[in-house]
């Protein structure tokens, strides 16, 4: 019986035939030969494959024999019932299936006929597969109580909405007084908050369309007659529940396109592109009060005018992959990568964006698509087009360090690139003064080991050393424990030389002291929490020098950083090479301050942290007011300027 | 008593509107019952209720020996129904169309249905979209009666013939029904059908069966093959303002 319901279902859907053959192999191939140089040509046949046979085939297969009055004849056939629904359901997947490898044969024919090298094998998207066969179920189902095609297609609008957004906006809500449903918030904050919300939405919505089918199919199949008014009454209780879900749906809006200026948007980290032209700020939001569940927004600012763009779809964002400028750990190879991660890989002037696209950061020009996440993927020639950004360590001779991915570049004074000897499995994790820890991963276990820039050399410390700040000479260590030779008290501070393993007590450091970022001359800024003092300090002589500190009133300083995005301890230098660190008080206020000749020049004070992200010359810089602004500022001067969002 | 068709009390209600207000209906083996009342009185959804399309609001139903409610498909498998107007694929030929019918019914026989279409001089290769109405109802009676089932259920299946074809679709009617003494439920307003094949007649008036027996019961005694005036006179009342062929 089932084999004549399938022989049926396929000799009655003569138009999925037509649009295999005509639309779907003829019409790539004419576009690809005739018009080779168009977008026609590269149009998304798969893609345009699954979702028309998902939609004829959704809308055909019940609605169309409803319409013709098809129907009342199969509800007379005993046991036609259980045979239709298996067929039908058969025919949509296989059609989609069907339809899916025709598409993607169509792109391989396009891909042959306009590109002819030989390239990476195309990809499947699976995505757009299984998105397809759930609208198809939808459809099915829908097209049960409301065959025509038009009201199936809006209905399928419709009944996610009352479905999916209603419930997940109210469990994925917390309510004073209320203890929420711990499975179904976990569910709801699932579907809402992380990257792999397109798939859950994609398999609850299948298995919804799917019962929604059933039902369908047992109701119009079994009492074709009084399906309407199950129909209305089903399209009554959608009309109730409107109001709900149109703030449902509302909130599923704000998912997809962020606000930067709703109170609950916080700035995460901003890149500005060389030329100061474009910055790349990564935003995101806490869905709920406990900000467990944050959605990430790449956005594209255009500083001058402050326009700006939402770039890509949510769980996305801008990345760099090892500069230590910025301190960024999140290096291709290291650490999981989300689903729908949208990373962008900064190499100064170029900007790699994870899978899809490669950016320039000066002009933000998509210069590449389809580009992999590793670093061997970039197209060939354009590694040798990419600036590399220096780091904040230059060595005596002048040469600059660079870790891309999992390589190690040096710059000589002359610009010469060449790669350092680097072992296999080591990734730097985040700089440490001028040298930065990395990390193995043997199959025994994970390793830290530490890379000192201006020895050159990778260094495996005891187990008792603590590495804080490593310098040119003797590296700045905790204790744990009490180091062998040790006189000193255990609980401070002291100097490890890793040549020889040598332990000292830190020359001219007080017990109150707290250590500062690292400065390019090897000395170390230091301060007293709850003090209003700065000094410098060479940790290896013990000389000291007063700082003196401008107008800073009576507030005493909380700590004293270096102003990378990431906080590592070293100073920044303005393009001039003014070295730059933030002073965080007491009060909750901070400021920059630039070193320059044995004094500081101060920006504003704010009332709210800062995050240093730019210079545009030595006296401006660009930062982050607070997560939620992105201001410039002048050292020295008074007033401040919003760039983003304006 | 039988159970090849037996209702009681049977009440299906449309939203307000209640069509059915408490059918009571027994039909003897064997014998064709027609089911008369005019347009909008509940006929058809008498037919569909013992069909298992519908589902009755109240009252109880026993058809070929089950119940439609629970039981549809063992009803399906032992009733026949021919519609008021040809239904199927039209884009399938009779014979491609007994074939699909035909894989749901275990009492299906193709030679019985070759043999009926033969009889009734309906096209096994035509497309049901290519026939006439009068060849798309005798396709319907074939698929009908290819199942040999225990009772048949027409619904208005002459309506809207003209009179040469509905002289020949009735003939053929008429003859299967003498020949192999099935039970038939048919539903019409046509009294000329009612006259030439109704061995009893049940008249279905506000929702209810107002008069059932054997011709001579309900009608009393006429002229033979003459419509009898009694039922001229009922169904005169009934279909007033209907345009019944009277």
């Amino acid at each position: 019986m089932l084999i004549a319901h399938l022989a049926k279902e396929w000799r009655g859907q003569p138009q999925l035939r037509a649009m295999c053959a005509a639309v779907l192999l003829v019409l790539p191939a004419l576009a690809a030969w005739l018009l080779p140089d168009t977008g026609i040509a590269r149009l998304p046949w798969f893609a345009i494959a699954v979702l028309v046979g998902a939609v004829v085939l959704g809308t055909e297969l019940v609605g169309g024999e409803a319409r013709r009055g098809q129907l009342d004849f199969l509800a007379r056939l005993p046991g036609a019932l259980r045979q239709t629904m298996r067929a039908k359901l058969c025919v949509l997947a296989g059609g989609i299936l069907v339809l899916a490898g025709i598409g993607y044969v169509a792109e391989l024919l396009v891909a042959s006929l306009v590109a002819p090298e030989p390239g990476e094998a195309l990809p499947l998207p699976w995505p757009m597969l299984l998105w397809s066969l759930v609208l198809g179920l939808w459809l099915l189902a829908t097209s049960c109580w409301w065959p025509a095609t038009l009201t199936s297609l809006v209905t399928v609008l419709l009944i996610p909405g009352l479905l999916l957004c209603t419930p997940l906006l109210l469990f994925s809500m917390s309510f004073p007084g209320i203890e929420p449903v711990p499975g179904l918030k976990v569910l709801a904050q699932d579907l809402l908050g992380w990257s792999s919300a397109w798939i859950h939405l994609s398999v609850y919505g299948a298995v919804c369309g799917l019962v929604l089918a059933i039902l369908g199919f047992r109701r119009v199949l079994a009492r074709p007659r009084e399906s309407r008014a199950y129909g209305t009454w089903f399209a009554t209780g959608a009309l109730a529940f409107m109001p709900l879900w149109i703030l449902g749906g509302t909130d599923l809006w704000r998912w997809f396109h962020v606000d930067p200026k709703a109170s609950d948007t916080l700035i995460q980290e901003v890149q500005v592109g060389p030329g100061h032209r474009y910055a790349f700020v990564d935003l995101y939001r806490a869905r709920n009060p406990d900000g467990r569940v944050q959605v990430a927004y790449s956005v594209l600012v255009e500083l001058g005018s402050g326009a700006w763009r939402q770039v890509g779809a949510p769980q996305s964002w801008w990345m760099t992959p090892s500069t230590l400028d910025n301190g960024i750990s999140w290096c291709p190879g290291i650490g999981p990568t989300p689903a729908l991660l949208r990373a962008q890989c900064s190499l100064s002037g170029k900007q790699l964006v994870d899978p899809q696209e490669l950016v320039d950061a000066e002009t933000a020009e998509v210069l590449a698509t389809g580009v992999r996440y590793h670093f061997e993927d970039v197209p060939e020639g354009l590694l040798d087009s990419v600036a590399l950004a220096s780091t904040p360590y230059r060595s005596r001779s002048g040469a600059t360090f660079h870790v891309l991915g999992d390589r190690l570049w040096i710059v000589d004074a002359e610009g010469r690139r060449g790669e350092l000897p680097w072992s296999q499995g080591d990734y730097p994790l985040y700089p440490i003064g001028h040298g930065f820890r990395i990390v193995n991963k043997p199959a025994g276990g994970i390793t830290w080991r530490y890379y000192d820039l201006g020895r050159r050399m990778v260094h495996e410390p005891p187990k008792s050393i603590q590495p804080e700040l490593i310098r040119e000479g003797a590296w700045l260590c905790g204790l744990i424990g009490k180091a062998e030779g040790d006189v000193g008290p255990s609980d401070h501070l002291r100097l490890y030389w890793p040549e020889t393993g040598a332990v000292e007590p830190v020359h001219g450091l007080d017990p109150n002291d707290r250590l500062g970022p690292l400065l390019q001359d090897e000395r170390v800024v230091v301060y007293r929490s709850g003090g209003s003092d700065l000094w410098l300090l060479d940790p290896e002589t013990g000389e000291r020098t007063s700082l003196g500190l401008p107008s800073l009133g009576a507030v005493p300083i909380h700590r004293v950083l270096g102003p990378a995005l990431i906080r590592s301890p070293v100073s920044v230098r303005t393009p001039g090479g003014a070295e730059v660190i933030q002073i965080d008080f007491e009060d909750g206020s901070s400021c920059l301050a630039r070193l320059l000749d044995g004094g500081l020049a101060l920006t504003p004070t704010v009332n709210e942290r800062i995050q240093l992200v730019s210079f545009l010359d030595d006296d401006t810089a660009i930062v982050i007011v607070g997560r939620k602004t992105l201001e410039r500022m002048r050292f020295g001067r008074s007033g401040r300027e919003i760039l983003f969002p304006r | 008593m039988s159970d090849v068709f037996e209702a009681v009390g049977l009440r299906r209600d449309f939203g307000r509107k209640r069509v059915l207000r408490g059918v009571d209906l027994d039909l003897a083996p064997g014998e064709c019952t027609v089911l008369l009342g005019r347009n909008g009185e509940g006929k058809s959804t008498l037919l569909r209720l013992a069909l298992g399309v519908l589902r009755p609001t109240a009252g109880a139903l026993r058809v070929a020996g089950a119940d439609p409610t629970r039981a549809p498909d063992e009803v399906r498998r032992r009733v026949g129904y021919v519609p008021d107007t040809p239904d199927g694929f039209a884009w399938m030929t009779l014979a491609e169309l007994l074939r699909f019918a035909g894989a749901h019914y275990p009492t299906w026989s193709p030679a019985r249905a070759q043999d009926l279409a033969a009889r009734f001089a309906v096209p096994l290769d035509t497309r049901l979209r290519a026939l006439s109405r009068g060849q798309g109802m005798k396709a319907m009676l074939v698929l009908a009666l290819a199942s040999e089932p225990r009772l048949l259920l027409l619904d208005e299946p002459f309506a809207g013939l003209d009179p040469v074809v509905r002289d020949e679709v009735l003939q053929v009617v008429v003859s299967s029904l003498r020949e192999e003494g099935r039970t038939v439920l048919c539903a019409t307003h046509e009294l000329e059908v009612a006259a030439r094949i109704a061995d009893r007649v049940a008249v279905l008036e506000g929702g209810r069966i107002v008069a059932h027996g054997s011709l001579a019961e309900v009608l009393g005694e006429d002229e033979p093959g003459a419509v009898p005036q009694k039922l001229r006179r009922i169904m005169a009342a009934c279909a007033e303002g209907e345009g019944v062929r009277c």
